[in-house]
């Protein structure tokens, strides 16, 4: 008897497979007991999760700056039409990557994925300023920040490891030069050209984002 | 005895032809190691067509028949698929559930001309010809030739090389080197860390970026064109023919401006670091600006 594969456990611990791809795999459980007693550990685990309050203390220490960005750039409180349900998670993926909520993402890609110590991870007040125009049209909330986080990681971890050692040096790149952007436009802040780079800079790190995501 | 010489010599004849028929039959060891393949159907003409071909090296080219048609040689124990209808296919090889890394294989693929195809590798190296679409890989090189309606071609780690007419292109890679030529008039190009250079392409709008790689641009610029370079810290080089018609904008923050193009000197910026040169060569028909923050910028004349 072949066994379910791990994406269809997690699929029916989860709850986002389909009704009728969830029927028969759920006729298998019944005459399998060792996949049954997976997906009910999984399950057990799942609820656990889903149990736990929001992160909130964990994520504003590892991103001090970036939470207080976000929390800054919003403007509108999530509709119950922006809450989606987990299934279809991949497609609203791509779907981020496109759009302007991966510019947001990228600038916390940044930080996170290179472990930067929380200590040098505090804005200037001007660096703040300066990431303005990178975030306004990137209203969103940490949820989908940290959700987008932990898919780029995964993905990452996926990689070959001469290429994700590629990728961490052309993320680190990029990171240095908007760190020295965002330090030039501390100093001398109505100097557009320095703004243009900050804002190639960004679309460069959201561009490395989406090929690393294509990558997995 | 004699009787005995006789059963000896068949018996040594035998053998001989044994040897010879198991020689003849079985292939050299690196044939045993593929397995050949010819694969054909029918494909509207304008019929997407995805692609996903881990090792080894695929070719793609566009042929003015309404059908795909792929051969090769996949490597043993490699699961190749052609599936899909009339109006839309994949094609590839399998990729190992456990990770573990596929055995290169060998590809043609034809496709109809307008097919818009979608192509991704891992280490495979990709050559097209003719063909439009998205093309990406994750370490190979991708080399792409001929005509297209649009392009778009990225790498986390590989060579990119376009020698392509198009009215539009869109090339990224990571650490790799990008070169462009033919006539992309649309063109999108960035690198992160590896060389951008651009020989004697047909670009009419140009958009160039890096961030410490070193971009060289060698060629005409067309009236009306539009180029914008922008890098972090790595150079930017334009060398211009001398009938260059242009008006060119030059920035950096604390690099270094080197204008040997015309006589005109950089103005510094603030606290003597970087510079601005604003020129105007010919009767000024482009538009060039160029962005740098530490990253040299050289202005010169392309030797007759």
């Amino acid at each position: 008897m072949s066994h379910l594969t791990e994406a269809e456990r997690q699929g029916l611990a989860e709850g986002s497979i389909t009704a009728d791809r969830g029927a028969a795999l759920a006729a298998h459980l019944s005459g399998c007991a060792e996949c049954a007693a997976d997906v009910e550990q999984l399950r057990s685990i799942v609820q656990r999760v889903h149990d736990l309050p929001a992160p909130v203390g964990a994520l504003d220490g590892l991103w001090p700056d970036i939470g207080t960005r976000i929390e800054g750039a919003k403007v509108r409180a999530l509709s119950a039409h922006d809450v989606r349900p987990v299934a279809g998670r991949r497609l609203r993926h791509v779907a981020w990557l496109g759009g302007a909520v991966a510019a947001a993402a990228c600038i916390a890609a940044g930080v996170y994925l290179r472990g930067r110590p929380a200590a040098d991870a505090g804005p200037a007040p001007n660096g703040a300023a300066a990431l303005q125009p990178a975030v306004d049209s990137s209203r969103t909330s940490q949820a989908d920040i940290q959700r987008l986080l932990d898919e780029i990681q995964m993905e990452k971890a996926m990689l070959p490891p001469a290429t994700a050692a590629v990728a961490d040096s052309d993320l680190r790149a990029i990171d240095a030069a908007i760190a020295e952007l965002r330090e030039a436009l501390a100093r001398d802040p109505n100097n557009p050209a320095i703004r243009q780079l900050l804002a190639e800079s960004y679309r460069q790190q959201q561009d490395l984002l989406t090929r690393l995501h294509n990558a997995s | 005895m004699r009787r005995n010489r006789i059963a000896a010599r068949r018996l040594a004849a035998c053998l001989t032809v044994a040897a010879a028929t198991v020689l003849w039959v079985a292939p050299p060891a690196c044939a045993q190691a593929r397995t050949p393949l010819l694969r054909a159907r029918h494909l509207a003409g304008d019929a997407p067509v995805k692609v996903f071909f881990p090792s080894g090296a695929i070719t793609i080219q566009a042929w003015d028949r309404d059908s795909i048609d792929v051969r090769g040689t996949i490597a043993r124990g490699e699961r190749f698929y052609l599936a899909g209808g009339d109006h839309g296919v994949k094609v590839g090889v399998m990729d190992h559930v456990d990770g573990t890394p596929v055995r290169p294989s060998t590809i043609v693929v034809r496709v109809p001309r307008r097919s818009e195809v979608s192509v991704k590798t891992v280490a495979a190296s990709i050559d097209a010809r003719d063909a439009s679409g998205w093309f990406y890989s994750v370490s190979g090189p991708i080399r792409l030739t001929g005509a297209a309606s649009s392009l778009e071609v990225e790498s986390m780690a590989g060579d990119v090389s376009l020698d392509v007419a198009a009215p539009w292109v869109r090339a990224r890679t990571g650490g790799g080197r990008l070169a462009i030529a033919g006539a992309p008039q649309d063109l999108d190009a960035a690198t992160v860390r590896g060389a951008l250079d651009v020989d004697h392409a047909a670009v009419v709008h140009g958009r160039f970026a890096s961030v410490e790689g070193d971009i060289r641009f060698a060629g005409a610029l067309p009236g009306g064109g539009l180029f914008e370079f922008s890098n972090h810290a790595g150079r930017v080089a334009l060398v211009l023919p001398n009938t260059a018609s242009a008006l060119v904008d030059l920035s950096t923050i604390t690099g270094v401006i080197d204008n040997a193009f015309t006589q005109i000197r950089p103005v510094a910026g603030q606290g003597g670091r970087g510079g601005t040169l604003h020129v105007q060569l010919g009767p000024g028909a482009a538009r060039v600006t160029v962005r740098t923050f530490k990253g040299t910028i050289t202005l010169a004349k392309e030797s007759p």
